[in-house]
């Protein structure tokens, strides 16, 4: 009760405000400020006030705010009205009531979104893969996977799943046909470095070999210089090799641009890895050109 | 011999203010270096504005026949260089008031003035290190070379003048890189 006297006064003491600021303006930054106070308050007393607002015609900002409320409050009428907007609700209002289901990591909340998931719009899968995020609900994220029909869906869901580790989950869904290069990009967020070597040495698909060898340049691949080098040199299929010096670069493996450069007898291909030292912008390089200036001093 | 002695042979002073044009053996003489600009997402050939600060270039044109020359322009006021560019000898151009054409010279002679540009005039570093490598190889490599092993000249213009040298692929750039990047 105490915040909506709070508000009242401070709606009042608008009037007088800057003249800088319309009062329009004004007004909707002392109903968030209220808003976000109201974390504060006893959660019957913030409850009719949050779902006034969702029921009201506030801006979305303000909505939004009312939801991260009735997501705190441990009240059934929080969880039905949160509920409500996040099925009824439209654009970014219902997105963040899906979100705010994760948040709240309430079980029954997080099994409602399922059916939301189905029957829901683009947008509103995303929300519900942020909330399963979120809540740490590997299970539902693989059950969505699973379920996925198209590689953008497919693709959507393993990400999420690589994005909460699960390496094991994504490990049974390596057979998933025609979904490979998603899974690889699942793997290396999930930094699973033992599949994505299995893959990156198994020269049956160069296509999936060389997606693997990229996924593997963004994880913490110990010995990467080796690895790379000997991916590199045991190709002859020229994607699998771009990849294996793209995966150097990315690693910013100067030292074995410079000999691979020493092992080449191919103009082409050494003008190749130089264009690659070249970009790193490699500090290499130029301590080579200043020792030979040196020597010849 | 410098530009100046190629305009002093010409019976001129020294370089008029204006631009000033001449022709020399391509680096690569399979390339078509003329100007484009964005049109409904796309590129589209376009006659170059040479006082353009911002000139749009590509190098794969194929409107015209190559000829296997490269085509420099010098913006020159009170004799002294102020804008560099580089085209294909076909390309069309907007007609510029002043412009005199030197012919086809001597392509050690137009690196030779291009390298002087660079300790002259900062501002035209980028522009003649592009315009040095775009001359034939036996030119443009060793100019490219003494840049990026000139210890006075700043890590930048060196870093440039190396990646330039790189794309020539030529055999002297080799040559050198090889030497450089040898076990020691």
């Amino acid at each position: 009760m105490r915040l909506t006297h709070t508000l009242a006064a401070l709606t009042m003491s608008c009037v007088i405000c800057s003249p800088a600021i319309s009062q329009d303006e004004d007004r909707e930054e002392l109903k968030l400020s209220a808003m976000d106070a109201l974390i504060m308050a006893p959660p019957e007393r913030a409850l009719p006030i949050a779902t006034r607002v969702l029921q009201g015609d506030g801006s979305d900002e303000l909505k939004e705010r009312a939801l991260f409320i009735l997501s705190q409050i441990d009240l059934p009428g929080a969880e039905t009205t949160l509920l409500q907007v996040a099925r009824e609700g439209t654009g970014d209002v219902q997105e963040e009531a899906i979100r705010m289901i994760g948040i709240s990591g309430k079980a029954e909340l997080l099994g409602s979104l399922k059916a939301l998931y189905a029957s829901g719009d683009e947008d509103v899968k995303d929300a519900v893969l942020e909330a399963y995020l979120i809540a740490d609900d590997v299970d539902a994220v693989f059950a969505i996977a699973e379920k996925a029909e198209t590689p953008d869906e497919f693709g959507n869901a393993v990400e999420y799943l690589g994005a909460m580790g699960a390496t094991d989950r994504l490990r049974e869904l390596r057979n998933r046909a025609g979904m490979e290069k998603e899974l690889i990009e699942a793997y290396a967020i999930a930094g699973d470095v033992e599949t994505l070597m299995d893959l990156a040495r198994d020269s049956s698909r160069p296509d999936i070999q060389a997606e693997a060898i990229e996924g593997l340049a963004i994880t913490d691949l110990e010995n990467s210089q080796e690895v790379f080098m000997e991916l590199y040199r045991g190709s002859a299929n020229e994607d699998v090799r771009e990849a294996a010096l793209e995966a150097l670069f990315i690693s910013d493996n100067d030292e074995a641009l410079v000999l691979l450069y020493r092992e080449s007898n191919n103009n082409n291909e050494k003008a190749q890895l130089l264009e690659y030292l070249s970009s790193m912008d490699s500090d290499l390089v130029w301590d080579l050109i200043e020792a030979a200036l040196e020597e010849e001093e | 011999m410098s530009l100046l002695a190629v305009t002093a042979a010409l019976g001129l002073v020294s370089l008029p203010d204006g631009w000033v044009t001449w022709r020399v053996a391509a680096q690569d003489p399979t390339t078509n270096w003329c100007c484009v600009t964005w049109s409904a997402g796309g590129l589209v050939e376009k006659a170059c504005e040479l006082d353009n600060k911002h000139l749009s270039v590509r190098s794969d044109d194929e409107r015209f026949q190559p000829t296997g020359e490269m085509q420099l322009y010098a913006r020159i006021v009170d004799g002294e260089p102020q804008k560099l560019r580089v085209l294909s000898p076909q390309c069309p151009i907007e007609p510029v008031a002043d412009l005199n054409d030197l012919g086809r010279i001597e392509t050690s002679m137009s690196v030779d003035w291009l390298g002087e540009q660079l300790t002259r005039n900062d501002s035209l570093t980028s522009d003649a290190i592009i315009a040095i490598s775009a001359h034939e190889a036996s030119a443009a490599a060793p100019m490219l070379i003494d840049v990026i092993t000139d210890r006075t000249l700043p890590r930048d213009t060196r870093k440039e003048a190396l990646r330039w040298l790189i794309r020539s692929k030529s055999d002297e750039a080799f040559r050198f890189l090889d030497r450089l990047f040898a076990k020691r």
